[in-house]
């Protein structure tokens, strides 16, 4: 009776544990789209923070914006808001492995309380964020953070 | 021994329903309404107290206002001053079951901290949400319908139309949103684009869309 019980204690045990299968991080680059200097630099760090808060739910990649310059068209619009897929394409393929499932280019600007934002999830189009005349404290960032990360999640698949 | 097996099976099976983060990155959704709450409406409007906003742990008052009936006529209704204008643009009628999670949307907004009223977008706010969810802002700025006058904060959300037929409607989730704060004609916040689909349940979450409103409140 013990033993019929051990094994059904190790089942239950088994059957417990968090389910990981198919289980896979959000792969996310972020990008400082550098208009904003240190205090823009400084936001974006705060962003990307919560990401990393997110532990293995999320596989981060940091660049500036002049890091991957040369894989970006040309000429860009002067505004994030304005970027489609046909600026972001690029940044998401990647050699001998699947793309990435999101590219996220960041422009902070907290001096004049401005934040927009354009999150890439798929071919099939872009998300855009835009916050005006609010300041830009931590509490928001974290909040803008996690409306990113919902963003990125669309159309993504195990 | 016997019993310790079963207290520890017990407990495991007890706490599996916690969980580990979302395998498929799908959000949590605690509710902070209560399910057994009265049954509101879709336009019904809670009173709220001025003062909200100002200060997230502030005392607020319960009382509930009449009901606003949005009708058959897409006219922007009124919201009692002073209250958090929540508007759903919707070009068909919401599902039973996106109709009981708002519900839990309105009753937490009448008994929680962030107090607002709910009400069906009318034609004007609809052409208002298009207009800024385009894609760049428009130029000029469309003018605010006069219903918002009085409201410190504005958020106007669309709700996606469902997918599938009937009897087999799956909610098409939230889509677009613009929050603005009268009598600025632009908005501090726009999200447009691709959507994953948030959820009225999603919007009173925790850390959900709704969360921020009380910092959003205090103004520049």
């Amino acid at each position: 009776m013990t033993r019929t019980l051990l094994v059904a204690a190790t089942l239950i045990i088994t059957a417990a544990a968090p389910a990981r299968a198919g289980w896979r991080p959000l792969e996310l680059m972020v990008i400082d789209a550098g208009q904003g200097g240190a205090a823009g630099k400084r936001c974006v760090d705060r962003v990307a923070a919560y990401f990393k808060a997110q532990g293995e739910d999320v596989d981060l990649t940091r660049r500036d914006l002049a890091a991957v310059r040369a894989k970006l068209p040309a000429t860009l619009p002067t505004s994030v808001l304005a970027w489609t897929d046909a600026e972001t394409a690029a940044l998401r393929t990647r050699k001998g492995d699947d793309p990435l499932d999101a590219i996220v280019v960041i422009d902070c600007r907290p001096d004049v309380r401005t934040f927009d934002v354009v999150i890439d999830p798929t071919p099939a189009g872009v998300t855009t964020l835009r916050l005006r005349a609010v300041a830009l404290d931590a509490r928001v960032l974290d909040w803008l953070a996690r409306q990113i990360q919902i963003a990125a999640y669309t159309g993504f698949e195990l | 021994m016997r019993r310790a097996l079963i207290g520890i099976a017990l407990t495991l099976v007890a706490c599996k329903g916690g969980g580990g983060p979302a395998a498929n990155g799908e959000r949590a959704t605690p509710l902070t309404g209560d399910a057994a709450a009265a049954v509101v409406v879709a336009a019904d409007a809670v009173a709220v107290d001025p003062a909200v906003g100002s200060d997230a742990g502030s005392a607020t008052r319960d009382a509930v206002v009449p009901a606003i009936d949005a009708g058959a006529s897409r006219a922007v209704m009124p919201t009692p001053p002073g209250v958090m204008r929540l508007v759903l643009v919707h070009d068909v009628p919401l599902l039973r079951s996106e109709e009981k999670a708002l519900q839990r949307v309105v009753s937490t907004l009448a008994r929680g901290t962030l107090k607002g009223a709910v009400v069906d977008g009318g034609d004007e706010e609809a052409a208002l949400l298009a207009a800024w969810t385009r894609g760049l802002p428009p130029e000029p700025m469309p003018p605010l319908p006069a219903a918002w006058a009085a409201a410190p904060l504005v958020v106007v959300i669309r709700v996606e139309p469902p997918s599938g037929v009937e009897p087999k409607r799956k909610s098409g989730g939230l889509g677009a949103r613009v929050v603005f704060r009268p009598p600025a004609t632009e908005p501090i916040y726009t999200e447009s684009g691709l959507f994953p689909g948030d959820t009225f349940d999603g919007l009173i979450s925790e850390d959900g869309f709704l969360s921020v409103i009380p910092t959003f409140q205090k103004g520049p």
